[in-house]
């Protein structure tokens, strides 16, 4: 009989503690905290038993919290793999865990404590046939949330939400100036997206290193279901040069990927001058399947429905400020575009 | 008696062993000399930097945005990169020395990939308007400040130009040129007059297929005249892409990246023809020659990460140079005494630059602060 009791009082305590942590989400200006990844912009779908990675500054305890404020500790295998950066390996457990979105909370080994709000999707299982949704070239550009671009995006936020769509793409040119101030009116309404929502940096969010403050990472990987997703950057002037690490992580990527039924280039945009390195890896010595890309503000041509080097299909969807979005199916016949929508029609 | 001989023996055997495989730390020196890198805190903060190592003095080069990796003259008196200003994208030219910098005056917006010839006297580069489909190859003539565009009226979009730093090839081309094929129009008497007088490049070209896609062939460029290399040393190349080739210090033989095989693996042409060196399902990529010739360093993922290694062109044998399981390491370039590299590490989480002896374990940070990349080491002045 003690047990029970025991553990009631324990789970009243955390929920105790809780409460006044959902309110540290984030830093004050909306910057990433101890949590890095997952986050907002780079979160999770998973599955009962699977595993994800988290990186954070420190390591400690991690906990999935509903939105009944439900918490569930996680199994989780730390490594440092920096100076203040440690990666933990999680386990979702096999029972007892709803399907929706949580957020991931971390409480440091010193007693640091932080939360990123949904930030992890759990669903029972990932189907063959599937959907997702396209935006790009959002452009909020006041920190104004009456904005006329907000109030768009907003618009096509609260349209998605009905939509049949399991997740949201978001590739790049989020904010006009890149500014802490854009970010936060952008971040404010994707959070009102009840699917998640994947972001990728465009030339346009490029102010010091403002973006890495809000989503941590502008290269990362992921797996929905049998298909793979890798996520890169292209938004300097020399589109993905070959110097930094980014080669690395999209050679990894690649190869992690490369058992999948379909591959995804996910970007904010293409210009035959980018990085070789980049382009040998992704479209020429293990080519992906497809690469969706915002940038020129238009739909691509038919000729430019190809990349040059001859494997990988391309769909580039107008600009979201001027209410663009368009939703794929996607199923053993490959990737199937339905016509583009504009929110003003 | 007998015991006193002991130590000595085991001194001796010690010293056979280190010396066999240079393997056993006897605490090199650490080596004199400059190195150029970026640093910065994204590509449009990137400046070159120049490192003196006996001083540990830090020169930056602040003219312009945007710099990108630069690259020594062969005696180490300039440097040469592209740096972003109002008219694009330029290559500029700095003198170590008496700290000056010229930015060229160029025809097209977009200016990149610089190649200094064997004499310093020229500059090769890219020069475009859009990218990959429109690349002309512009020679720069240092003394006379003008550009020219080599390789004549057929010369497709190229890529990545590199000098033949002495003229072997042009022998080699000679003593064959009845046992293979060079390109329709190819003036290879022109090719020669215009090689020993001017000198010759190897390039990557961009040729568009009938399937309305790319692919890439080595190209050898003079002033007018182009060839693809001949298909009797290139096998099957229409259906592999070849890229950054490079040339060995006596001009004798190259090597270059293609993706035969299915993985981009690392191949030697040489006097014996053509071989696959590196040979691993994981890619191999980015051939650097040591500056006695003897090596070929070269990045792969054989390891999980992504490290160094090196390999003897010759046997094929690779050894590792910088590798590990916890971290990434790439661009290597040699130091001129052939016994240490310099290159990029992510070590501590952020790239950074490292020194290392090629046959010891010991990793020597050279930064320590924000992104430092693409380092090249000034060859020794003459």
């Amino acid at each position: 009989m003690i047990f029970p009791v025991k553990k009631t009082f324990i789970s009243l305590l955390i929920l105790l503690f809780t409460i006044p942590i959902i309110s540290l989400a984030r830093n004050e200006d909306n910057t990433l905290g101890i949590l890095k990844v997952p986050n907002e912009g780079c979160p999770v779908i998973t599955a009962p038993g699977q595993t994800f990675k988290v990186i954070s500054e420190e390591k400690g305890t991690l906990y999935l919290i509903d939105s009944k404020n439900n918490i569930q500790p996680l199994n989780a295998d730390w490594k440092e793999i920096g100076t203040n950066k440690w990666e933990a390996l999680a386990t979702v457990a096999e029972k007892g865990i709803k399907k929706g979105a949580f957020a991931l909370q971390i409480i440091t080994d010193t007693q640091r404590k932080d939360i990123n709000p949904r930030c992890i999707w759990v669903q029972k299982a990932f189907k063959d046939y599937y959907i997702f949704a396209h935006i790009s070239d959002i452009h909020i550009r006041s920190d104004d949330p009456n904005d006329e671009h907000a109030l768009l995006f907003q618009k096509v936020i609260e349209k998605l939400n009905k939509s049949d769509a399991h997740f949201v793409l978001l590739t790049g040119d989020l904010t006009h100036d890149g500014t802490l101030e854009q970010f936060n009116i952008f971040l404010n309404i994707m959070n009102q997206c009840q699917k998640p929502t994947f972001v990728c940096a465009g030339n346009h969010d490029r102010t010091e290193d403002n973006y890495e403050k809000i989503f941590s990472t502008s290269t990362y990987a992921f797996r929905y279901g049998k298909d793979g997703f890798i996520i890169f950057d292209t938004r300097e002037y020399r589109t993905a040069d070959s110097w930094g690490e980014q080669d690395t992580f999209l050679y990894r990527y690649r190869r992690e990927l490369k058992s999948c039924r379909w591959t995804f280039g996910i970007t904010h945009r293409y210009e035959p001058t980018m990085g070789m390195r980049a382009q040998t890896i992704l479209f020429i010595d293990d080519p992906i399947d497809f690469i969706l890309y915002g940038h020129i503000h238009r739909e691509n041509t038919k000729e430019e429905s190809i990349l040059p080097w001859g494997k990988t299909r391309v769909f580039v969807v107008p600009a979201e400020k001027d209410g663009y979005y368009r939703i794929f199916d996607v199923g053993e016949g490959g990737l199937f575009p339905r016509p583009i929508q504009n929110i003003k029609n | 008696m007998r015991n006193s001989f002991l130590p000595l023996f085991f001194l001796i055997l010690l010293l056979f062993f280190s010396l066999l495989y240079g393997t056993v730390s006897i605490g090199a020196e650490l080596p004199a000399g400059h190195i150029a890198f970026l640093s910065g805190q994204d590509t449009e903060t990137y400046k070159v930097h120049v490192l003196n190592l006996q001083t540990k003095e830090i020169k930056q080069i602040s003219l312009g945005t945007n710099h990108g990796q630069p690259v020594w003259s062969s005696d180490g008196t300039y440097l040469s990169f592209s740096l972003k200003t109002s008219d694009g994208l330029c290559i500029a030219i700095y003198n170590y020395a008496n700290d000056e910098i010229k930015v060229i005056k160029h025809t097209y917006p977009w200016n990149d990939a610089p190649s200094w010839s064997a004499d310093n006297k020229y500059l090769a580069y890219v020069a475009c308007e859009k990218g990959l489909v429109d690349q002309k190859l512009c020679i720069y003539n240092i003394e006379r400040d003008e550009e020219e565009f080599w390789g004549g009226e057929k010369i497709p979009s190229v890529m990545t130009p590199v000098w033949f730093p002495k003229l072997d090839i042009l022998n080699a081309m000679s003593a064959t040129v009845s046992q293979v094929t060079y390109a329709e129009g190819f003036d290879i008497h022109k090719f020669f007059e215009e090689g020993y007088s001017l000198g010759v490049l190897i390039a990557v070209a961009i040729i568009p297929l009938e399937s309305k896609r790319f692919s890439t062939e080595l190209i050898l460029v003079s002033k007018t005249q182009v060839t693809i290399l001949p298909k009797e040393l290139m096998l099957e190349s229409d259906r592999f892409e070849e890229l950054n080739p490079q040339v060995s210090p006596k001009g004798s033989s190259l090597v270059f990246e293609t993706n035969e095989g299915g993985n981009r693996e690392i191949y030697y042409l040489g006097r014996r023809g053509i071989s696959n060196i590196s040979n691993h399902h994981a890619s191999d990529w980015n051939p650097v020659w040591s500056p006695n010739g003897e090596w070929v360093a070269f990045e792969s993922f054989r390891n999980g990460r992504r490290g160094i290694y090196r390999v003897y062109p010759e046997t094929a044998r690779v050894f590792p140079i910088a590798v590990s399981a916890d971290f990434d390491c790439w661009s290597p370039t040699w130091a001129p005494d052939n016994k240490w590299i310099c290159f990029v590490s992510n070590r501590t989480g952020t790239p950074q630059i490292y020194l290392k002896h090629i046959a010891e374990d010991e990793f020597i940070p050279l930064t320590n602060s924000v992104t430092n990349l693409a380092p090249c080491w000034r060859p020794k002045p003459k």
